[in-house]
């Protein structure tokens, strides 16, 4: 099974973006992060939902102590002014510098494989210097529940 | 004096020179330098005649090496059993939402932890529940994360094993673990007293109660594993028995804690390749590379010229308290911008050798181990736990919480100072009891 046929094209993030719309774009199209394309063109970077949490709502010292957190912290919650704000803010300011890239023609046992290497739930494909969608661990768990695996 | 200086010592002062450059400006890390520095010793050493591989490996303290192996060990086998986590959820419940009392039990577990194990994991493992905690009580956590680090300094100086210049000079004097409680625990409780006195003064404007309903950190899941936990902690008491009676049973600190160690890993069967992967070896390999350098200008005769110019003045007994108290000072002033390990460890040699002079060197250990514990506390580049706590402060995302070089001056300057002259008014009015090591 070639990635090919099982990545989800979607748009990209481009420099000046707010927030609210790429995260827009990753939840409608079920993608855990899109790529990040600069001002001459190519993709250096991405935005990742999860590096997107960790920089604004999740300090490492409520990670370490998740555990200890009882029920009664609504101010440590989202406040709806909070999620406003963090929306309208511009995306380049949450860019995670590395992107790892597989060719359109991959197998998907190496996309997984790849995937397992960088302990990343997705990978973007690309043809040459061309983006052409995400391919996600749940992806590929779709073409085998629908055995679109089978199609060569 | 000058014509008794020869070429190998001047080689050897320049080589020692050299590698505490290249370790303090950080144009190498301090390992790498330290490393190369020794190899150059032995090399140049060898070519001289004054120094040989032979001698180098005797110049390592295994003794130091060893125990801080072991000490890293257990607490990498205690760390993930939650201990910390527990400890922490029953300080914030007993300080009942009161700032200042928790900056109170926080500074003394702290302290009490630091004693027996290393500070500087301790403040790694406190800090963050530390931002936590003061999240959800909704307060400053710069003060607490300042004062953890400070009264961890401080009360890491009380101890032979708790902090490495205490082990180096204890190792080296042959001092045991409750000689060195009994010497250095009365001045260091009086500086830990004084210093968080002086932090509650500091601190009194953002240590005032935010008046809400205190919430707290909850135990249910904070132990992880409570068999590991009662293993480790027996592991950890027997360690710390062993240290009361090491002298008379002709052990060292080291093998004591071996046997703890050996103790855990027959009872807990962990993986032993993590555990290993736990220890520090980039700062084990440091000091074996100092101990050799130091070794190589021992070697050379410049230590025992430099303690024979002390001698004459060390000598006289009324003399003897002014040097003491004047290296206290200067240990605490080197302290506080650079490491103190390379200090103590020159100064170890030199103080040994003025034994030979007929001097009672015992009152300079004790000035010295106060000194470069307390002078750690000025900067916040003169110990690691420092460097820790700004980093935690950094990684907390409360811009009231950055603690910036100038801020840590602002209070590490007044308590080091004010802790320098609580130390230098027990040194000299409790004067007799520092004149036995």
């Amino acid at each position: 099974m070639k990635i090919k046929h099982i990545s989800i094209p979607t748009k990209v993030a481009r420099p000046g973006m707010s927030v609210g719309e790429v995260m827009s774009e990753c939840v409608s199209k079920g993608v855990p992060g899109i790529p990040y394309v600069d001002q001459s063109g190519l993709i250096s970077g991405r935005f990742s939902v999860r590096h997107m949490f960790r920089v604004c709502c999740i300090p490492d010292d409520i990670i370490q102590g998740a555990h200890l957190l009882g029920d009664d912290i609504d101010h440590l919650d989202f406040p709806h002014i909070k999620a406003e704000d963090l929306m309208a803010r511009s995306v380049d300011d949450f860019i995670y510098p590395d992107t790892v890239r597989l060719s359109a023609n991959f197998q998907a046992i190496k996309a997984l494989a790849i995937m397992e290497q960088h302990n990343t739930e997705y990978l973007f494909v690309t043809e040459g210097e061309d983006y052409q969608g995400v391919v996600t661990r749940m992806s590929v768990a779709g073409a085998i529940v629908t055995r679109e695996c089978c199609i060569d | 004096m000058m014509e008794q200086i020869t070429t190998e010592m001047w080689v050897s002062a320049l080589l020692l020179l050299s590698a505490y450059i290249l370790i303090f400006t950080e144009i190498l890390h301090r390992t790498t330098a330290a490393m190369l520095g020794a190899l150059t010793m032995i090399g140049v050493g060898m070519w001289m005649g004054f120094y040989s591989q032979e001698q180098a490996l005797l110049a390592v303290d295994g003794n130091t090496i060893l125990l801080l192996a072991a000490m890293m060990m257990l607490v990498a086998l205690l760390r993930p059993t939650g201990a910390f986590d527990y400890a922490a959820v029953h300080i914030t419940r007993w300080a009942k939402g009161s700032p200042k009392l928790l900056l109170i039990y926080l500074s003394l577990a702290v302290s009490l932890i630091s004693m027996i194990l290393d500070n500087v994991t301790t403040v790694i493992v406190f800090a963050p529940l530390t931002v936590l905690i003061c999240r959800l009580l909704k307060i400053n956590p710069m003060p607490y994360l300042m004062a953890e680090a400070m009264l961890s300094n401080i009360g890491g100086a009380a101890t032979l094993v708790g902090d490495p210049p205490n082990l180096m000079i204890g190792s080296a004097a042959d001092i045991s673990f409750n000689s060195f409680l009994m010497h250095m625990g009365f001045p260091v409780l009086v500086v830990w007293v004084g210093t968080v006195a002086l932090m509650l003064f500091l601190f009194r404007e953002q240590l005032t109660d935010v008046g809400e309903d205190p919430r707290t950190l909850v135990d249910t899941h904070a132990i992880k594993d409570a068999k590991g936990l009662k293993r480790t902690l027996f592991s950890l008491a027997v360690v710390v028995l062993l240290f009361f009676i090491h002298h008379n049973l002709h052990i060292l600190p080291a093998y004591a804690s071996f046997i703890g160690l050996c103790l855990a890993l027959l009872m807990l069967k962990p993986d032993m390749e993590q555990i290993f992967g736990t220890v520090n070896w980039s700062v084990l390999f440091f000091f074996a590379g100092l101990f050799m350098i130091v070794g190589g200008v021992e070697a050379s005769g410049l230590l025992d010229l430099l303690g024979n110019e002390l001698a004459r003045l060390a000598r006289d007994p009324q003399m003897l308290l002014l040097t003491g108290l004047l290296l206290m000072w200067v240990a605490a002033v080197l302290s506080a911008v650079v490491d103190n390990i390379p200090f103590t460890v020159t100064m170890i040699p030199i103080i040994m050798g003025l034994e030979s002079s007929g001097v009672n060197i015992a009152p300079l250990w004790w000035a010295l181990a106060l000194g470069v514990g307390l002078g750690g506390n000025g900067t916040h580049l003169g110990a690691t736990a420092n460097i820790i706590a700004v980093s935690e402060s950094e990684k907390s995302g409360m811009p009231e919480a950055r603690i910036t070089p100038l801020i840590w001056m602002k209070t590490g300057i007044p308590v080091m100072f004010f802790g320098l002259i609580l130390a230098s008014l027990v040194y000299w009015l409790f004067f007799d009891l520092f004149t036995t090591a």
